[in-house]
């Protein structure tokens, strides 16, 4: 069923009353009548719901308003749930299976509408003995809305399966393809709508696969990868201000810190009289967006520590969330006016300016990409191998910091440099990377955690803004932090002893030509 | 995926009613729903419009000779599925005995849905049997339709009993009074009575009503063609209620 063709497109010239009539003459269908109905479909910014093939809408009728997923292609309803309105977060949806699935599919990205169609809906249906639906049949004509113009979509004929039942979906389908000789949707009715609109559906992402030829020079491609790092900056930059959601901040600062290890990495790529200057900028713009991502992680990890602590004493610790969130405000409208800075501004264009011009006096700068990215890796591998091994159970947390950041530099470079080496291979060394950086992630986290948690009780406590209750949750919250912490730190034996065995180096060894590990 | 069972040893008392009207409540609110008749007599198959057919019968289904995924047929509504009941179940409990273990052979039928349903509503048949011990054994919970009435009492503690003698302990009982009429005046004073002794019922009465009956002539769920009426309400009542108990709110 899954490959079977259930939408097909109506010629514009043939009227959909003929087509019905036709059906009804050749089926004993149930003429369920006519809707008008307004769909609203809603996405992600990063559209992580086209890219699991699934819609989203608001769908609004006479009878009522319905959140509906349904499959991209097919149009199949996946899940439903009737008389709720579209929240801005999966979260803010009541507890339930809708909501459940939702959040597993978004997580804390907002959803954003995409497209609104009005359409005015024929429906039919085949029914067996029993007068049960076997099938459904929908004639569709949907029109964008939201300018005065009304731009009208290629007319839809669509086969709605019912289970168990997929003799009587053949038959329709069958007459659709050839007695009616109606040709396949070939798109989706979203897709035809984003087209409508000159929309790319899947159009953005945080991590873009920049093309490269081994053997273009170096300058040019790391220019190219900067200028999609500077793309990823600007892109996020509104909804950042807004506060759309807490991962545009997110995505913005992981491209300032790309931009910034690529410029450290590469001083004898680019020039560096002119780089030093942006390096120091972009440190800038690391440190002012720093306080609000602190907060943004401090809140999405809120109700896990409220989970910590066992339920009588968990509305303690709401006055927390109640001083995170003023902090965050005050934080949010600072990083909003820096946004709109003219130092910002210039940055930018400067930055702009600056990847446009290309210099080749630096040493390197004409050295073929994957040479020089060969290099760079192994270079850094050496340096998590070393410093990796350097660590023992007593050695200080500020050592195990310093590794978190060198893994993540690692992870920067292959990232940024994936397109040069076979998809398979460089997967694989980047998953066993992310498991390091996933233990040496949480330990750090619990570092942050654990002292963010002090200053906060000691500053709610100056302001008397945290009771006695209040002041134990957090030191109860505290311990545990710390008993996760050792927990994260017991485990990192292990797991880098897993990243640093030898048929692991053999194999960064073989895909990095580096000759000595 | 959630395993909720309507069962009472006496019949007549709304038990598939419930069934059809929580399904399609749940199935409204995004949950991923399958009632599967298990009554020979096959009343949900009826209001879902579905001839009660199974094919090979409950042999075939207990022997796995196919997996209840393929005998599976959808419904008027998305997301709401049946498992159709066949007159053959009404050896259902001889071809059980005659397995090894029946509890696990019933678990070995369902897990394979947990990949597909938020909910699996048994609608058992009115008899304890071996049937029901099983089902005792593999409900997440018992919804338990109760007439109040001397009769529907009597028979509700008999199913006490044998939850006890059976040491079946573990699965949560949700008692609820159904067909209520205000106007008796037994109704009223068991209604009183019984929540004393068994604290733990639930608090939704569902009424009485002549648009639940209707059920029958429009082949529908009661929240699909008579939404605001006061059974429709008491339908969403009982679900937010068993919700609720089973902790998913």
């Amino acid at each position: 069923m899954a490959n079977e063709t259930l939408q097909f497109l109506i010629p514009a010239r043939t009227p959909v009353e003929s087509l019905k009539s036709e059906l009804l003459q050749e089926f004993a269908l149930a003429d369920v009548g006519e809707s008008q109905r307004r769909r609203l479909f809603y996405d992600t910014f990063d559209w992580r719901l086209f890219r699991h093939s699934l819609t989203l809408e608001e769908e609004q009728t006479d009878h009522g308003r319905r959140l509906v997923m349904r499959d991209l292609d097919s149009g199949a309803v996946q899940r439903w749930v009737d008389n709720v309105e579209m929240p801005r977060l999966a979260r803010e949806l009541s507890r339930g299976p809708f909501r459940e699935r939702l959040l597993e599919l978004t997580a804390m990205r907002a959803l954003l509408p995409v497209a609104e169609l009005r359409s005015h809906t024929y429906q039919l249906r085949l029914r067996d003995k029993e007068e049960k639906t076997v099938a459904r049949i929908e004639l569709e004509l949907a029109a964008l809305n939201g300018d005065a113009r009304v731009r009208r979509l290629p007319k839809r004929f669509q086969v709605l399966p019912v289970r168990g039942h997929p003799e009587h979906t053949r038959q329709l389908t069958d007459f659709a393809a050839g007695k009616l000789a109606l040709p396949p949707a070939t798109s989706s009715l979203l897709e035809d709508a984003l087209a409508a609109i000159g929309q790319q559906p899947a159009g953005y992402s945080n991590k873009p696969a920049v093309q490269l030829d081994p053997a273009e020079p170096a300058q040019h491609a790391i220019r190219r990868i900067l200028a999609s790092q500077l793309k990823i900056i600007e892109i996020n930059v509104p909804g950042t201000c807004q506060y759309v959601d807490t991962e545009h901040l997110h995505d913005l600062r992981v491209a300032v810190r790309r931009t910034r290890s690529l410029l450290g990495q590469f001083r004898k790529v680019l020039p560096e009289a002119e780089t030093a200057p942006f390096r120091q900028e972009f440190a800038w713009l690391g440190t002012i967006t720093g306080p609000c991502r602190d907060l943004d992680v401090h809140l999405l990890d809120f109700d896990s520590y409220q989970a910590r602590l066992k339920p009588s004493m968990q509305p303690a610790l709401e006055p927390v969330r109640r001083y995170l969130v003023r902090q965050h405000s005050t934080e949010q409208r600072r990083l909003r006016e820096w946004l709109a800075s003219p130092r910002f501004r210039a940055l930018l264009a400067n930055w702009q300016k600056f990847i446009d011009t290309p210099d080749d006096g630096p040493p390197e700068a004409s050295r073929p990409v994957r040479e020089l990215a060969d290099a760079k890796i192994r270079a850094q591998y050496q340096t998590v191998l070393k410093r990796g091994r350097s660590i023992g159970n007593k050695t200080a947390d500020a050592k195990l910091h310093k590794l978190r950041i060198h893994t993540k530099k690692l992870r920067y470079l292959t990232e940024l440099f994936r397109e040069l080496y076979p998809d398979k291979q460089i997967t694989r060394f980047v998953t066993s990377l992310k498991r390091l950086q996933q233990n040496l992630g949480e330990f750090h986290d619990y570092c942050i955690q654990i002292d963010a948690l002090g200053a906060i009780a000691d500053d709610m406590a100056q302001k008397k803004l945290a009771g006695a209750e209040t002041m134990k949750a957090i030191k109860t919250l505290t311990g545990k932090l710390e008993k996760s912490k050792r927990q994260a730190r017991r485990q990192y034996a292990e797991i880098f002893s897993s990243f640093d065995e030898a048929k692991n180096r053999k194999k960064a060894r073989q895909l990095f030509h580096g000759k000595n590990n | 995926m959630r395993i909720l069972a309507t069962y009472n040893l006496k019949g007549g008392v709304g038990k598939t009613a419930t069934a059809v009207n929580l399904a399609w409540l749940a199935a409204s609110e995004g949950a991923r729903v399958l009632v599967w008749d298990m009554d020979p007599q096959g009343a949900a198959s009826f209001y879902f419009r579905t001839r009660p057919k199974v094919k090979g019968g409950s042999k075939a289904l207990l022997r796995g000779k196919h997996d209840l995924d393929e005998l599976v047929v959808g419904t008027e509504y998305d997301n709401l599925d049946l498992l159709p009941a066949d007159f053959s179940y009404r050896h259902m409990d001889a071809h059980l005995k005659d397995r090894n273990r029946p509890v696990k052979q019933m678990l070995r039928l369902l897990r394979p849905l947990s990949e597909n349903y938020d909910y699996v509503f048994l609608d058992c048949a009115p008899s304890i049997s071996v049937v029901s011990e099983t089902v005792f054994k593999v409900a997440d919970a018992l919804l338990i339709p109760l007439i109040p009435t001397t009769l529907s009492l009597r028979t509700f503690y008999q199913i006490l009993d044998f939850l006890e003698r059976k040491k079946l302990r573990h699965v949560e009982l949700l008692p609820f009074f159904s067909m209520v009429d205000r106007r008796k005046k037994l109704h009223n004073q068991i209604i009183e009575e019984l929540p004393a002794k068994w604290p733990r019922m639930l608090h939704t009465k569902v009424p009485y009503a002549s648009e639940i009956e209707k059920m029958g002539v429009n082949r529908a769920a009661v929240g699909d063609y008579a939404r605001s009426t006061p059974s429709a309400v008491a339908y969403r009542a009982l679900w937010n209620e068993v919700k609720m108990r089973l902790g998913l709110v």
